[in-house]
């Protein structure tokens, strides 16, 4: 079983985020849904200002697979894990009973039901399609873990995925700090504006590293 | 995943359950109602069978005989309907799961006891069991044979089915059903421990409904201090309802019987009533948006069923009505002529059918107006 900071969590930066959509696009490719399917991965895009100063705040968001994983509390049937070997939360589909219970439950709205009412969301490409992921091989027991397809095709390193004790050392203090008073779910920079759309203060400093 | 962008909050998605969920919220509730009150005429009416003390005392007659037929048929009716309700309300259930048929496995897939969904599936399956036992024990019986009521009709369906099926008559599903009932019904002592167990199941029947929902933190409406509660109450005003309006339909509006339950029923409801008026409070008053967002989905986009369909036409008239009806049958002759009596039966059924539409509404506009805390974008 591996310590909590062995889970792999996403990390993610408004600042370098362009909103391009190559993140839910490469997502739903990977995993062989329709267009029209409801996105694993969603860029949704956020107005800061008043004309003339006006900023937008791109924001892509995914499941987070929570720490706590409210989805797997909820679920009846324990179709939903949150596995201690990793801490990637998967959904074994053949146990699903489709209550959508878990819909509710998640405060990322992350999971989608197909066309046969049955949960399917992110797993972090531990495998393809819907479904898929559950019982697959720890992506810490992989030798190169293979990195989910949004942050592989990310244009702007806006979205970043690793165990947790890694992803934090790349964050900003500010990010750090709020990812460990906000359940410890996702790491998200702080959107600096403008100014700071090219240049990331980030906090990888020996005095910060590990927060 | 639709999300909403555009503000400094990031909406989330949250439209997973609709009118079936409702309906079974509701039928569920009222099921539970039902079966308490089945359970407490029945109470009553053996009170006056054995024209004991507590019954002298609670009932401050034991020789009125429409007194005992509306208490025999208020149990009856009761106990058929919380049948009913649970059965409609559990396949209302299933329609809505994506694997409706994998879920009746549940004795072999519910392993998570942590969930109120499992909980909640062994109370429904507990609580269908110790209904359909008295449902049978009080429709079927050789006591029963001789007895008259409209709350007796699963006989009389049952009986002509009987006469249509190629089977001998005095050896049909009816004579099998009498059989079965008087070999299994229980002591006096006995079955009124079953009915205590029964009552128990029935009220955890109608708050698992709300700790369904109110499980689920990132709803400020299904809040969990005041959404059992409500839920609770609600139950038992739409159970006496169903309950009682087969008793008005049996004959028996102008009785003790229904003027007890009906007054009960009254009390019930102004509780109900506090207690939506403090949720509604709790939603002004948050410092959640979606809170606010809420609030102003209860009295906007689902004013006409919250403000019109619940605290109208569900609860605030139902009281009214019936304060109205009752002033009338017990302070006038109006009672004793038979328009009169049309109208104050008339009078208690409108009652009752509101407090049902009010109490189906109530689910409804609890779910559809439900609306999940959103997340704050960073930097806005």
């Amino acid at each position: 079983m591996a310590v909590e900071e062995d889970h792999w969590v996403f990390y993610f930066d408004p600042n370098r985020c362009i909103g391009c959509h190559a993140c839910s696009i490469s997502c739903k490719q990977f995993h062989g849904r329709d267009a029209d399917a409801d996105d694993w991965r969603t860029v949704t895009h956020h107005e800061k200002g008043e004309y003339p100063e006006v900023a937008e705040v791109p924001v892509s968001m995914s499941c987070m697979h929570c720490h706590d994983a409210p989805c797997a509390e909820v679920c009846p049937t324990e179709a939903i894990e949150k596995r201690d070997s990793d801490g990637i939360v998967t959904v074994d589909q053949d146990a699903c009973i489709g209550c959508k219970y878990c819909g509710w439950a998640c405060p990322f709205g992350a999971p989608t039901y197909g066309d046969n009412g049955l949960m399917s969301k992110c797993n972090m490409c531990l495998d393809q399609g819907p479904g898929s992921g559950a019982g697959a091989e720890s992506k810490n027991e992989q030798d190169d873990p293979i990195q989910p397809n949004c942050v592989s095709d990310c244009v702007g390193d806006a979205i970043k995925a690793g165990p947790q004790r890694e992803i934090i050392k790349e964050a900003s203090q500010a990010a750090a700090e709020r990812f460990q008073s906000n359940d410890g779910r996702v790491v998200v920079e702080p959107f600096r504006g403008e100014e700071n759309l090219d240049m990331v203060e980030h906090a990888a400093t020996p005095e910060h590293a590990g927060d | 995943m639709s999300v909403t962008g555009g503000s400094e909050w990031l909406w989330l998605p949250h439209v997973h359950w609709a009118e079936f969920i409702a309906l079974y919220l509701f039928l569920g509730g009222t099921a539970g109602g039902a079966y308490v009150t089945s359970s407490w005429a029945s109470l009553m009416k053996s009170l006056m069978d054995t024209d004991s003390w507590l019954g002298k005392i609670l009932l401050a007659r034991t020789d009125d005989e429409e007194h005992r037929y509306s208490c025999a048929e208020t149990a009856r009716w009761g106990s058929v309907l919380s049948v009913l309700s649970i059965a409609v309300g559990g396949v209302a259930l299933l329609s809505h799961l994506g694997a409706p048929l994998r879920a009746l496995t549940f004795p072999v897939l519910f392993t998570n006891f942590g969930s109120w969904l499992t909980i909640g599936t062994w109370v429904i399956v507990l609580f269908t069991i110790v209904a359909a036992l008295e449902t049978l024990w009080l429709h079927f019986g050789s006591a029963v044979a001789t007895e008259s009521g409209l709350s007796l009709f699963p006989r009389k369906i049952l009986g002509r089915i009987d006469s249509l099926g190629p089977w001998s008559t005095d050896r049909g599903i009816v004579w099998l059903l009498d059989t079965v009932a008087d070999k299994t019904r229980p002591p006096s002592r006995a079955h009124g421990a079953i009915r205590l167990v029964g009552g128990a199941l029935s009220l955890l029947l109608i708050a698992y409904t709300a700790m369904l929902l109110s499980d689920i933190s990132v709803v400020p409406l299904w809040n969990r201090t005041y959404l059992p509660f409500i839920f609770l109450l609600s139950g038992v005003s739409t159970g006496i309802s169903a309950a009682l309006l087969g008793t008005v339909a049996s004959g028996g509006a102008l009785t003790r019987t229904n003027h007890r339950f009906c007054l009960t029923d009254d009390a019930i409801i102004v509780v109900e009533l506090v207690a939506i008026g403090l949720l509604v409070s709790f939603l002004g008053n948050s410092s959640d948006v979606a809170a606010n967002v809420t609030e102003t989905a209860l009295f906007d986009t689902y004013g006409l069923e919250f403000v019109g369909g619940v605290l109208i036409l569900g609860t605030g008239l139902p009281v009214a009505l019936s304060i109205t009806v009752t002033m009338l049958h017990q302070f006038t002759d109006v009672g004793e002529t038979p328009w009169g009596r049309r109208l104050l039966t008339g009078g208690y059924a409108l009652k009752y059918t509101l407090v049902l539409l009010g109490g189906f509404l109530l689910r409804y506009v609890i779910l559809m107006a439900a609306v999940k805390t959103p997340l704050g974008v960073p930097g806005l």
